[in-house]
């Protein structure tokens, strides 16, 4: 299979981002220490990275911190990023390190708190269950159930259904190989569905059990 | 379930498969209705996560990223003017020099510029010190103008953290890494006990402590 190289900003929710072209003039700039060519990056980028975030960490001012410690980095050295992908995968990746940081800090290295009691693996879905999901979940089930995974798991459907990322752009982000990638989201995938199932059976909405 | 097909239908919802597996991705979604439920669900899901978009100013953190910058660019002027205060530069200390032994100050002068011509060409003509030397001689404080500090990390510190550590206790690293990891950081005199208890409350920092000056060389 193969992916291609999204377009910039290809799918990416109403925060409208600079492509590649822009951002090296603007980084060009800040090399001069320009703090105009600062702020316009700045305000281009930081409610992505906010999103990319918030998602990790589920506190408003650890991620306002850390987005303005990831784009002063930016203003540090500009001249790190080469073109290699997308500007914003590549803020995301310096992002993704602090948020590695802050959770070393507060809680060691437990870095994975998956859920449990949720099954890894969802056999026979149902050819109704699909529809009803589709049908009945809700904003808020979908960010209780994006709550529940594991730190890795919830990053990858960030990355990938919020954010637009490709494959390729997951697995720089996330440092894994894309075969990786693939794997982290089907087991994210069928936990949402999994968790999704009882959320609306909780609500008084049978789905199937999964058979 | 197509496990081909499963695999796929995320980056199909996100618009970043290549023309040749989108072309599949229809065939199979054309074919199947099953196929096309579970699409609905990938599109459901795109679509709550973007509804649930964090509400935000894109000046978010901004004011907080201004002020680091002007932190750093407060505390880059600070340990300028201070070298610049407390180390006269080569030609001036050579020149008071040869006024102090009787020159006049034009002759002085001269004899200056030919004194540091000769150190010059004889530096190249021996090859000229290791580059580690650049780095430890040219961020020596002297005595008067700086406190030095004698700082190890833990073994998984991250270059990112270390270099914002400096920053943030308006330091400036002079010497480092020796064999046993020591690194050694030049604050202002007046900083120095407060720079050890941030060093010491940071959780990539094992040790820090304020030393005479740097090592002396093997």
């Amino acid at each position: 299979m193969r992916y291609s190289r999204r377009s910039p900003c290809a799918g990416s929710p109403s925060v409208k981002s600079l492509d590649n072209a822009r951002v090296f003039p603007l980084l060009e700039r800040i090399a001069r220490r320009d703090e105009t060519a600062f702020r316009e990056l700045y305000k281009a980028f930081s409610r992505k990275v906010y999103a990319y975030v918030l998602n990790q960490v589920r506190d408003t001012a650890q991620a306002e911190e850390i987005v303005a410690d990831t784009l002063y980095d930016v203003w540090r050295f500009p001249d790190r990023f080469r073109g290699e992908s997308q500007f914003s995968t590549w803020l995301i990746g310096i992002a993704r390190n602090k948020v590695l940081m802050a959770w070393r800090s507060r809680r060691g290295d437990a870095l994975h708190d998956d859920i449990d009691d949720v099954a890894d693996t969802l056999t026979d879905d149902g050819p109704g269950s699909f529809e009803l999901l589709a049908e009945k979940q809700r904003r808020e089930g979908v960010a209780h159930c994006l709550g529940r995974l594991s730190d890795e798991h919830r990053a990858c459907m960030h990355l990938v259904f919020y954010e637009g990322a490709s494959v390729a752009e997951v697995a720089e982000v996330q440092g894994i190989p894309e075969g990786t990638v693939k794997t982290r989201l089907f087991h994210a995938r069928q936990k949402m569905k999994d968790c999704l199932r009882r959320v609306l059976e909780a609500e008084g909405t049978p789905v199937g059990s999964g058979s | 379930m197509n496990a081909r097909l499963t695999e796929l239908l995320p980056w199909y919802v996100n618009g970043t498969l290549d023309d040749a597996d989108r072309r599949w991705v229809e065939e199979q979604l054309a074919a199947s209705a099953e196929a096309r439920a579970e699409l609905a669900w990938h599109r459901s899901i795109l679509e709550r996560m973007r509804e649930d978009a964090p509400d935000v100013s894109d000046e978010v953190g901004l004011d907080r990223a201004m002020a680091m910058i002007r932190r750093e660019t407060d505390a880059a002027a600070r340990i300028e003017a201070a070298r610049a205060a407390s180390r006269p530069s080569a030609l001036a200390r050579l020149g008071d020099w040869l006024r102090g032994v009787g020159l006049t100050p034009a002759l002085g002068a001269a004899a200056a510029v030919i004194a540091i011509q000769g150190i010059v060409i004889l530096g190249l003509v021996r090859g000229g010190e290791p580059p580690y030397t650049d780095i430890r001689s040219s961020g020596q404080p002297s005595s008067t103008a700086a406190s030095t500090l004698k700082v190890n990390f833990r073994p998984d510190a991250k270059e990112t953290d270390l270099r914002l550590l400096v920053v943030e206790i308006q330091g400036t690293l002079v010497g480092g890494p020796g064999q046993l990891g020591d690194y050694y950081i030049a604050v202002a005199p007046a900083r120095a006990e407060a720079a050890v208890a941030t060093l010491r409350a940071s959780p990539i920092v094992e040790g820090a402590v304020v030393v005479p000056g740097l090592p002396a060389r093997d």
